[in-house]
């Protein structure tokens, strides 16, 4: 038993070094495959997991929750009864298998089963941490959400929005801190924080009481009618930073080196997107220690010149991260757009090459704008090819970035 | 001093146990409830007298929202018992049924892998209302959807009331009024609306008009006695949590009455059942509690569908795309009722884009301020909130190629509304909050992205309501004297 973890921890060790070169990080949305098998048992997880690490992943990052329901058994989301027809709330999904799935209440905690296997397996286990309460459907509303109304968002009109509870209230961010801890109790050594997830959730969404409140005391006029005026995005911005840097002090209190990773989407753009669609400034939160990479998500590139202008975005990134002095920088390899991020497919169709090409050209782009590794964004059940899977896992970078 | 203590000891609440959903039997001698034990939804029956409570549905599965007969010698409810994985579910009947408990034997009336829910008796005991999930397809990817149905005590004569065509549109606990003429429900437009409660003739369900105000979330409505209030559960900017309502029918104003929710009112009309943290309570309500006011808005809607239609700009046979500067005496004007029709023949050309836009309003800061467009071939008119971003109003028809249509867009102060000639659901709305201002468009744009043979025959803008859409049914009409016949 002892030399069997002696040997594991010898694979964790020799893996170790080569995340150190060059990471291969891959999503996992366990939604997307009750209907290849049953997947509220371990077993299921295990195949789940099995399934993705055919891409060449070095590192898999689970997702935690359906919307906002826990895939996991948690205490905190604990309310019997939360889905449809039993909540009076709640559409109910319909569709076959699908529909019925209960990754919260099967017995099993199926993050913690996918975690353990990964642990054996040398593989690094991290979470997908959704910042959303609601997958654009109520039945994937947070029971929490539906029980505190009080907490909810609110439009500038004043009618609230039961899409996400407002991050200015101490009893919502302390909810999120719970779950969170949640989190941390599966040991995960990364958690990624998704921005483009929110649910449809925008600083447009926050003209709640508290935030009005002190937008009065600070500038002694009723808050302004257009949320991207700057002075409304630093308000919003500075519960969403407390929030952040309340989970870095609890992974600080876990005395574990777990890294966190933000989001950035829409490199490229002459906007920052971050900032005026969530609020967050991530060059602030690396500076600050708070998180510890950054994940390129999405990039516009300029269709005149695919290749030489995601270069130059990711070139640009990786300078501004340097210079920052601290931090990881990870690049996409995404096999579908989604809503107007646009994947490998799409270089592939504008240029005319195959998928499997255009990831080897991105993979190399990465590489040579000295990106820390890869990310690939939800591996579903065959949405990565073979050639594609096959490219990624002979793709290897020789040269230690000095981490 | 005296009297106010002595108002608070009227309205105190006396708490009956624990329980949620709870409903009061038509002779106001019971209770039926329901309990969650061991993470599982059990149904009870509360003599008011004495205490004593008993289970009524034996079976290990989950009985929800009972709702009694008007013998009172019978409860309809709700049952499902889940597998243990969805994948054991695959081939099986898996679902929510509605099951019948009369003098302590069971039988089930619905079946199928649907959820049927939420279910409740006519007044004479002759048919059940309830909410389903049978509106979506099981296979379909993605579909999240429940409409009105009813069916007869025995399990024969199904029929769908209300259909929601689109995903993320739904309803919940439909209820007759007293006297059988009304319809009642919680409906949700979509996933960015609140929860309202709405209400229609039953014999013309599927006109239905909202009730609770806009800006409310407001869901689990039931009839009092007097058939002239409806309490419910909702939420308003600025309450402590779900609190209790009283609405009054014909003015719409609301009153909050307390914390708690799924309200239920004694068939004496004096005492108001609820719950409250897993816990029921009751107490009593009078004449002060109902609401008092005449609400705004019911004028409101009285002068937006009065107005007539003035057509500001139109164009005849505009087959290739054109953008029309507007001069001064082109404007809608401060919160004007505006709509844009156009009447054209649909087709699909290959390599069309996937948006194609008949009629398009340009405004500084919006380039799209306005746009009644097609989606591949469904209908949408969009507008912009305050903050630029993007609101639209969809229909779930599909269009054929090769077909003439008329589609008209609409934007009143409070809704936004597209509409479309001669098909069986020819109108989706929604509440719109703050919205873009569309007073002084730049420039309209008329089949912009639609190629160079638009097949559009005709484009109108204008002011007022449009006279070629049907004026909804409103509030002042449905409560009318008479209106309900």
């Amino acid at each position: 038993m002892r030399l069997q973890s002696v040997v594991s921890a010898a694979i964790a060790l020799a893996c170790a070094s080569a995340w150190a070169k060059f990471e291969k990080i891959a999503y996992i949305d366990s939604f997307d495959y009750p209907h290849l098998h049953e997947t509220e048992t371990a077993e299921g997880s295990i195949r789940i997991l099995e399934n993705v690490l055919k891409t060449g992943a070095t590192t898999i990052l689970w997702r935690n929750q359906s919307g906002a329901i826990p895939r996991y058994p948690s205490a905190e989301e604990a309310l019997p009864l939360k889905e449809p027809p039993l909540d009076k709330r709640r559409i109910p999904l319909s569709e076959t298998v699908r529909g019925w799935v209960r990754f919260d209440d099967c017995g099993v905690n199926l993050i913690q089963a996918a975690a353990d296997e990964c642990a054996r397996r040398g593989v690094r286990f991290g979470i997908h941490l959704t910042t959303e309460e609601n997958h654009f459907e109520s039945w994937t509303l947070s029971p929490w959400n539906l029980e505190h109304p009080q907490y909810w968002c609110c439009r500038n009109g004043g009618t609230p929005w039961p899409g996400r509870c407002s991050l200015a209230y101490d009893e919502v961010r302390e909810h999120k801190l719970r779950l969170f801890d949640e989190l941390l109790a599966m040991r995960p050594q990364m958690i990624y924080l998704d921005l483009c997830r929110s649910g449809g959730w925008t600083p447009s969404l926050e003209y709640v009481k508290p935030m009005e409140d002190e937008w009065r005391r600070l500038f002694g006029c009723d808050p302004p009618d257009k949320s991207r005026d700057p002075r409304w995005l630093a308000l919003v911005a500075k519960y969403v930073e407390r929030y952040y840097t309340e989970m870095r002090a609890r992974i600080t209190r876990t005395g574990r080196p777990v890294e966190l990773l933000i989001a950035i989407e829409h490199a490229g753009r002459d906007s920052d997107w971050n900032w005026t669609e969530r609020a967050v400034d991530w060059r602030k939160l690396l500076r600050a220690g708070v998180v510890d990479a950054v994940v390129v998500s999405s990039v516009d590139p300029d269709w005149k010149d695919p290749w030489g202008s995601t270069a130059k975005i990711y070139g640009d990134v990786v300078r501004e991260v340097r210079a920052i002095g601290r931090g990881k920088v990870y690049f996409p390899i995404m096999s579908y757009n989604f809503t107007g991020r646009p994947g490998y497919p799409e270089y592939a169709k504008r240029l005319g090459i195959s998928p499997a090409n255009a990831v080897q050209r991105l993979l190399e782009i990465a590489r040579d704008a000295g990106g820390d590794g890869i990310t690939m964004e939800v591996v579903d059940g065959g949405n990565y090819s073979k050639d594609v899977c096959a490219v990624i896992s002979a793709f290897k970078v020789e040269t230690n970035k000095g981490e | 001093m005296v009297a106010s203590i002595m108002m608070l000891a009227a309205a105190a609440a006396a708490l009956l146990g624990d329980g949620t959903c709870g409903t009061y039997s038509p002779d106001g001698t019971k209770i039926a409830l329901q309990r969650t034990e061991s993470g599982k939804s059990r149904l009870y029956v509360l003599e008011r007298a004495g205490g004593r409570c008993e289970r009524v549905e034996p079976g290990p599965g989950n009985a929800a929202f009972p709702a009694w007969h008007p013998s009172g010698e019978a409860l309809v409810y709700t049952y499902g018992n889940e597998t243990n994985t969805a994948w054991m579910a695959k081939d099986g009947q898996t679902g929510y049924h509605l099951r019948i408990w009369e003098k302590g034997a069971v039988r089930e009336i619905t079946a199928g892998r649907f959820r049927d829910s939420m279910a409740s008796f006519s007044p004479d005991g002759g048919r059940i209302y309830f909410a389903s999930s049978r509106c979506a397809t099981p296979k379909v990817f993605d579909a999240s959807r429940t409409g009105v149905y009813s069916v007869s005590p025995d399990g024969k004569g199904l029929s769908c009331l209300v259909y929601c065509p689109d995903n993320n549109m739904g309803v919940g606990q439909p209820v007759v009024s007293p006297d059988g003429t009304l319809l009642a429900f919680a409906h949700i437009a979509n996933f960015y609306s609140p929860w309202r409660i709405v209400c229609a003739k039953l014999s013309r369900p599927e006109e239905y008009i909202p009730l609770s105000p806009a800006k409310d979330s407001a869901y689990a409505p039931r009839w009092m006695p007097d058939g002239r209030h409806i309490v419910y559960t909702g939420f308003s900017k600025g309450d402590p949590g779900w609190c209790v309502y009283i609405l009054d029918l014909r003015t719409g104003s609301t009153r909050r009455i307390c914390e708690g929710r799924n309200p239920d009112v004694h068939p004496s009309g004096r005492l108001l059942l609820y719950d409250d943290g897993a816990r029921l309570w009751e107490r009593p309500i009078g004449p002060d509690d109902l609401p008092k006011g005449y609400m705004v808005e019911v004028e409101k809607e009285r002068r937006i569908y009065s107005e007539p239609e003035r057509v500001l700009w139109k164009a005849d046979n505009p087959r290739t795309p054109m953008e029309v500067p507007i001069g001064k005496d082109f404007i809608f004007g401060r919160d004007r009722t505006i709509f844009v029709r156009a009447r054209f023949r649909h087709s699909t050309p290959a390599g069309a884009p996937r948006f194609r836009h008949l009629l398009e309003g340009r405004y500084e800061g919006a380039e799209r301020g306005f746009q009644l467009f097609l989606d591949g071939s469904q209908p949408k008119f969009a507008i912009r909130d305050g903050d630029g971003m993007y609101l639209p109003c969809c229909l779930s028809t599909n269009l054929v190629a090769g077909i003439e249509y008329e589609l008209t867009g609409i934007r009143t102060a409070h809704r936004l509304m597209i509409h479309i000639k001669g098909a069986r659901y020819p109108m989706h709305a929604i509440d719109i909050d703050s919205t873009f201002p569309l007073d002084v468009p730049k420039s309209l744009g008329v089949g912009m992205t639609m190629g160079a043979d638009s097949g559009i025959e005709k484009v109108e803008v204008g002011t007022g309501w449009p006279a070629n859409v049907q004026v909804p049914l409103m509030r002042a009409t449905l409560f009318s004297k008479g209106g309900a016949e």
